[in-house]
């Protein structure tokens, strides 16, 4: 079975973005969807392609679901090869200020 | 005010009440819905995920809209996870070159088994690529024209087609001529 890099796209950008801010605390669909304001019909199946790439891992959040009166949620994390691949982006993505940009 | 007024006012409360009642039936129709478009293996994660991701959305009308959208993603997702590439074989001809015009045909062979094993089968595409030069040497047009060989289902056709045109620098649309140009890969053959 092949693995791809997943697409780089404007709202997986912003997902990994979010998750890079937040890389100790789980982000859930609903928290990411709130916060980058992308619509849950992108943003599950950018979820899948980065979780099946390996740049992504999620596990269930560990509360009993009958002491909360809501099923359990579904965090996800960056891994650190994602962390890896998402700073080598951002960074390409970046102005890189202090270049030299033009000599005579 | 008179009594229209009252009894336009009562309607539409009544009216409203009654959206209110219907929106959480109307998600969870819509949650189920989007479920049953998923692949066995992961209903009952996404089941239970979305259901703990719209408990945590405000607002009826916000929860029916995120289940609407719940089915766009179920798509998506069946069709990342629906085949595996067991092969695959491409072959280029250079069918014509001249100075200015280069026709080429490509023909993708891919064997591929859908993520429950339910089906098994080689797809074959066919692909030209015509390549113009204009007067001052610049190359003015790239496209492909897909056709299909072989019993590929729809949602096989548009798979392979994203695949190939990730592959062939372009996006192919399945049954459109039109196709958008993107970055060829490095080895590609010149």
């Amino acid at each position: 079975m092949e693995t791809k890099e997943p697409r780089i796209t404007g709202p997986t950008l912003k997902i990994i973005g979010q998750l890079l801010s937040e890389p100790l605390k789980g982000l859930s669909g609903a928290e990411i969807a709130k916060v980058t304001g992308i619509l849950s019909g992108t943003l599950y199946p950018a979820l899948f392609r980065l979780e099946k790439a390996g740049w992504l891992e999620s596990e269930w959040e560990t509360v009993d679901p009958s002491d909360v009166g809501r099923p359990r949620r579904r965090l996800y994390h960056l891994t650190s090869m994602g962390a890896q691949k998402t700073k080598a982006i951002f960074s390409e993505l970046m102005p890189q200020t202090g270049r030299l940009v033009w000599e005579s | 005010m008179g009594i229209v007024t009252i009894l336009d006012a009562i309607a539409a409360r009544l009216i409203a009440d009654e959206i209110k009642a219907w929106l959480p039936g109307l998600s969870n129709k819509l949650l189920n819905r989007a479920v049953d478009l998923l692949p066995t293996k992961m209903q009952s994660t996404y089941r239970e995920q979305w259901a703990a991701d719209i408990a945590d959305i405000a607002g009826d009308i916000s929860k029916a809209l995120y289940c609407v959208d719940l089915i766009r993603a179920s798509v998506g997702i069946a069709l990342d996870d629906e085949q595996t590439t067991l092969a695959r074989e491409v072959k280029l001809w250079m069918l014509w070159k001249t100075g200015f015009l280069k026709l080429e045909l490509a023909e993708w062979k891919q064997e591929t088994e859908m993520s429950d094993g339910s089906l098994h089968g080689t797809i074959r595409m066919v692909l030209v690529r015509v390549t113009l030069k204009d007067w001052f040497g610049r190359v003015t047009q790239h496209k492909f024209f897909p056709d299909f060989v072989g019993n590929a289902t729809p949602r096989q056709r548009k798979r392979l087609c994203r695949e190939g045109g990730a592959t062939f620098g372009a996006v192919i649309v399945p049954n459109k001529t039109d196709v958008e140009e993107l970055k060829l890969p490095s080895d590609w053959p010149e």
